[in-house]
């Protein structure tokens, strides 16, 4: 019969083996509901793919390690895009600074074949919002890339490290410049 | 809000839109959107907007943008990896026990000595007995241990002070502790030792069957048995190299930002505790020192620069806290401030209303005619559309690159007003005014570096600087704070022109935006706080 220190020790290995299982089941959920999103978001910070898929894939293993710590995160979407950006940005940095956001959508909205799906005045509409979105700031950009992964305002701000107002006004501006390429 | 007050401004209804607003405010308007079409028609134009970049998210960037070239990983085998990793760093701190604080002096330099001896006349000792011979050793000398050591897995290599090590692979750990592989080798119940001579040092290699750790490696030095490199292989064949760095190899602080909009000169860093001895005294009273010296720590990683990160002395000890910090940020700061023994950090995810800066909101709003003429002439003069759209984005970029440097100047004005410089030391003077330099020289070359872009376009259409005087000022702090208002307006200025804010153009637009500028960079290079000699400006 184990003694009262032996007995406490195996309980506390069970409940660790289990919630190490727990954790790994959240994870690879997660892994399999956002990692394209996040791939997406490395896209446009100007990653490319190789580069980006394999930021996916650290991203979540870094969520791994973290949980696995006993850090409590509240909102799981809000923190794996803090980190993708953080992560995109320390590559981008590091390897080409100067790489435009995905110079290729122009030439595929402007070719029928390569977006049969969609008819001619949906892909000028498309090359329009797409011309006014490359023409707005980084910030706005982002701001407005991350509103559209479902962050709130705060979340966006400890991302992007400014404040969840100064993202209001991002938005703001952003959605104003946009407005007016759709009115012209 | 009553229909008889004023309409809620644009950013307002995007965070109701949102759902951003306390619920108070929330309620207020939603009643006026009741009552008012224009607003509600302002709404509705918003979300046609916001429903265009859903459909572009889904149209463009879902479809067109390269699908992930290989197929996705099954990320099973890493998650095995970090629970090993885990494992070594839950290992070290089970080995980690109160070390002896006392030893005879007479007998420990007899031990050292005979420990020398027998090392120098028997090379082939026993892994054990070595063990023992560096333990008592170690326990006779605590002062000797590294002050910073270097940490290398196969994913990353960090400089760290011995007593702070944090890694991302194993949570904390007290590094190169020859008691620790001492307890760890002694409790192994079947294992394999080796002694070799290597360059100056004992290698004692362990190696064993049974658990995670499937070998390590302690070098100890001939001369002292002083610990010096360890090296720890998993049954993963993940490993860990931990390694004393001489100090002159790793200077206590150099953290670069990594995503600094303008990195800054190197500013002197004002002397820290560098001794592990000095983590053991209790904290001295904090000073205005001590806080300048966080603060330039800050500044090198360009926390100071719209971070959400708060500095203020506390008692003895200096609070910096941090609100929403991404982890890669707070890690970042946290290695630039662990030498600092009287430093506590606080870092929370939660944002809140308390901690945000009081930017002052814009309002949507249809640019008027004048606003719309004055574009088209600033669109003929800039070379059409697409130039004028870039060099708009350029300078409401440069506005807010200048916005963050001048709330960067106020903060340091409100944290040391007036009476605080008679805390002060040449030193501490020295290190303010050359934080303070730093900023506002930056401020005044992104200030000249809107006026080399918007000048080619605003002199064809008659805007000249005109000459103003600066503004009085009885301190520095005050001349801080003119600058700032000056920074606000041409900020305003620049918004309103490009058609981004709301306003009045008000008389010769551009004279204003070009005179506001020379100001700014006179007002930036006018004032600064004492330097060590105690003479300011203005």
């Amino acid at each position: 019969m184990p003694s009262e220190s032996l007995r406490d020790e195996l309980v506390g290995f069970a409940r660790e083996k289990g919630s190490t299982k727990k954790i790994r089941d959240e994870v690879a959920q997660l892994f399999l509901e956002a990692r394209d999103d996040v791939y997406r978001y490395l896209l446009t910070l100007g990653l490319y793919p190789p580069q980006a898929q394999e930021a996916a894939q650290e991203v979540f293993l870094r969520l791994y390690t973290t949980l696995r710590k006993g850090e409590e995160i509240h909102n799981y979407r809000a923190w794996i895009f803090r980190v993708a950006h953080n992560l995109g940005l320390k590559i981008r940095g590091r390897q080409n600074p100067l790489v435009s956001f995905d110079p290729e959508i122009e030439a595929q909205l402007a070719s029928p074949v390569a977006d049969p799906e969609h008819t001619l005045l949906d892909r000028e509409r498309s090359r329009q919002v797409h011309h006014a979105v490359e023409g707005l700031s980084e910030q706005q950009r982002r701001c407005l890339f991350l509103r559209l992964e479902g962050l709130r305002y705060p979340e966006i701000g400890a991302t992007l490290g400014i404040s969840a107002s100064a993202v209001g006004e991002f938005l703001r501006r952003a959605i104003q410049r946009l407005r007016k390429a759709a009115n012209e | 809000m009553s229909n008889a007050m004023r309409h809620p401004e644009g950013e307002v209804l995007l965070r109701y839109a949102d759902g951003e607003l306390p619920a108070r405010q929330a309620r207020k308007i939603r009643s006026h959107l009741e009552s008012c079409w224009q607003c509600r028609t302002e709404l509705e134009d918003m979300q046609r907007v916001v429903g265009e970049c859903v459909r572009y998210r889904q149209n463009v960037l879902q479809r067109l943008l390269p699908p992930p070239p290989t197929r996705w990983r099954d990320l099973t085998p890493q998650f095995d990896d970090i629970d090993a990793s885990l494992a070594y760093g839950s290992w070290l701190a089970r080995l980690r026990r109160p070390m002896l604080t006392w030893v005879p002096v007479a007998a420990t330099v007899a031990v050292a000595w005979f420990v020398y001896n027998q090392l120098h006349n028997a090379p082939a000792v026993e892994a054990a007995a070595l063990l023992r011979k560096a333990v008592a050793t170690a326990d006779a000398a605590p002062a000797a241990r590294p002050r910073q050591v270097r940490i290398r897995t196969r994913q990353h290599s960090v400089v760290r002070p011995v007593a702070m090590i944090t890694s991302a692979e194993t949570g904390p750990l007290e590094p190169l502790s020859v008691r620790s592989y001492q307890q760890w080798h002694d409790g192994l119940a079947q294992k394999r030792d080796s002694v070799e001579a290597v360059a100056g040092n004992y290698a004692i290699r362990t190696s064993t069957d049974s658990g995670e750790l499937a070998e390590a490696t302690l070098q100890l030095r001939t001369n002292d048995l002083h610990p010096v490199q360890e090296r720890i292989e998993f049954r993963n064949h993940e490993w860990v190299e931990i390694e004393e760095v001489q100090e002159s190899a790793a200077p206590p602080v150099a953290v670069t930002a990594s995503n600094s909009v303008h990195p800054p000169a190197p500013l002197p860093i004002p002397d820290v505790p560098k001794s592990s001895d000095q983590f053991r005294q209790p904290a001295p009273a904090a000073t205005v020192g001590d806080e300048l010296s966080v603060l330039v720590a800050l500044h090198h990683l360009g926390a100071d620069l719209g971070d959400p990160v708060s500095v203020k002395r506390q008692g003895n000890q200096i609070l910096v806290a941090g609100v929403g910090v991404d982890p890669e940020r707070r890690r970042e700061i946290e290695q630039a401030l662990s030498p600092r023994p009287n430093v506590v950090l606080q870092f929370s995810d939660q944002d809140s209303a308390a901690t945000r800066p009081e930017k002052p909101v814009r309002g949507d709003f249809q640019p008027s005619a004048e606003i719309t003429a004055l574009q088209n002439l600033l669109q003929k003069h800039a070379g059409g559309r697409a130039d004028y759209e870039n060099l708009s984005t350029q300078a409401l970029d440069v506005s807010e690159s200048m916005m963050a440097r001048a709330w960067a100047l106020r903060r340091i004005a409100e944290r040391f007003p007036a009476g605080a410089s008679d805390e002060m030391t040449a030193s501490d003077r020295q290190v303010l005014h050359d934080l303070y330099r730093e900023h506002a020289g930056a401020l005044a070359q992104e200030a000249a570096q809107m006026e080399r872009l918007l000048k080619p376009v605003l002199a064809p259409l008659g805007g000249k600087a005109k000459r103003a005087p600066l503004g009085t000022a009885d301190s520095w702090q005050a001349g801080t704070e003119n600058l700032f208002t000056i920074a606000r307006r041409v900020d305003t200025l620049v918004a309103v022109m490009l058609g981004v804010a709301p306003g009045e153009p008000g008389r010769d637009l551009p004279s204003q935006v070009l005179s506001g500028l020379a100001q700014l960079r006179a007002s930036a290079e006018s004032y600064a706080p004492a330097g060590p000699s105690g003479e300011s400006k203005p």
